[in-house]
């Protein structure tokens, strides 16, 4: 479950965009493992511990005092409450640090919002139309971007484009499900690839684009 | 505005009944999942409108519980039917 | 007029989850129905949080009818993959 994004969006850190591509090449499978060799070298750990706990500290107070209308009453169990909370999210294996391009994600949101009434009206119009114009079939997809928060961006939004969904991971392949055969995949694809690399800040892969 | 939500509500609650023709008619586990998911969101809807007709700011509160905790059941439901299969 | 605005999105967004559900009842194999819960349900969600977020008003209530959107928005995402991943080792093993 990856219900801890908004955590880890914030939990950004100055990134090397171009060590994180450089480990693509060959990914481990798992995206714990890729993280050692993903830490920039010259800022150094401490640093990026104490910064990632303020920032997860200061997400979860905010939370808080949102969620109980800054009563100060609340606090006997938020103080304890986030102080745990930021622990758990220690627990969690090492996410790859990344940073968000601000007008990357201002331009993707209103880009996903477009995108998605789209797909829930293409799906609407279908289920009530008489003949559903339904041609169903799986197609695989090469993934090229970074394993952790940009891949699970992308297959999660996939879902939402219209006609397509994310069926299945496997290795660097997913395997996509189309309303309609007759839909052309690859171009939506690689603009949403595209969408995401601007979203955070990645460079564009030019010797192996498809 | 009340009649207004409260037919709303009915219409929500109609396609909650629906998705459970869907599991009495495919009786697939995956079948189940997928009301269970129609389900979830649903009922989420259900307690926002139901907050603002009951004019009871709480069930918001219980609107995101359920939420979260929806999301849980699904991936136990997937969890356990897939060890299952195996 | 905040009232009449309000009621229209709760009403689009009840119109998307009654989609949802023919599609859920009329499309023809798991992943396409699929299809209409993930997307159509998604959408009649967020609509009718817009609509109940002009009617509550307060920055409370609106903070949480965002969270309860957020939540349900990466769960359905994640759930529906999670569901096609399950219904396509169901049919291998079978």
């Amino acid at each position: 479950m990856r219900a801890t994004t908004p955590l880890r969006l914030t939990a950004s850190a100055r990134v090397h965009s171009l060590t994180l591509a450089d480990g693509q090449v060959s990914p481990p499978p798992d995206a714990a493992q890729v993280v050692p060799a993903i830490r920039p070298d010259n800022t150094p750990k401490r640093l990026h511990i104490v910064r990632r706990c303020l920032l997860s500290m200061l997400v979860l107070s905010v939370l808080w005092g949102a969620l109980t209308d800054w009563r100060a009453d609340a606090l006997v169990f938020g103080i304890p409450a986030v102080v745990l909370g930021a622990a758990i999210a220690f627990l969690f294996p090492h996410p790859p640090h990344w940073r968000l391009s601000l007008r990357g994600a201002l331009v993707f949101a209103l880009w996903f919002a477009v995108q998605s009434v789209r797909g829930a009206v293409d799906v609407a119009l279908r289920a009530f139309a008489p003949a559903m114009g339904l041609r169903p079939c799986f197609r695989p997809y090469p993934l090229t971007l970074p394993q952790g928060a940009p891949r699970v961006m992308f297959i999660n939004t996939i879902t939402l484009l219209p006609g397509t969904l994310s069926a299945e991971v496997m290795g660097d392949t997913l395997i996509v499900h189309l309303l309609d055969a007759r839909t052309d995949l690859a171009p939506a694809l690689a603009d949403l690839d595209a969408r995401i690399r601007a979203l955070f800040a990645l460079p564009h892969p030019t010797e192996h684009s498809i | 505005m009340n009649t207004f939500l409260s037919l709303t509500l009915i219409a929500l609650l109609l396609s909650i009944l629906a998705g459970l023709i869907r599991v009495f008619r495919g009786p697939a586990p995956a079948e189940r999942m997928l009301a269970a998911q129609l389900f979830g969101t649903a009922a989420v809807a259900i307690l926002l409108v139901l907050s603002q007709l009951m004019q009871m700011p709480a069930l918001l509160d219980v609107a995101m519980v359920f939420a979260l905790l929806a999301a849980v059941t699904l991936v136990g439901f997937v969890v356990l039917a897939s060890r299952g299969v195996r | 007029m905040l009232e009449i605005a309000a009621a229209a999105f709760i009403a689009l967004g009840t119109l998307f989850f009654v989609a949802g559900t023919v599609g859920l009842l009329r499309f023809p194999d798991i992943f396409c129905r699929l299809h209409a819960l993930t997307k159509a349900d998604g959408l009649g969600l967020a609509l009718i949080a817009v609509g109940v977020a002009l009617l509550a008003g307060t920055a409370g209530a609106v903070f949480r009818i965002a969270l309860v959107w957020f939540f349900v928005a990466v769960a359905s995402a994640t759930c529906g993959h999670l569901i096609a991943r399950y219904a396509r080792h169901g049919v291998r093993h079978d």
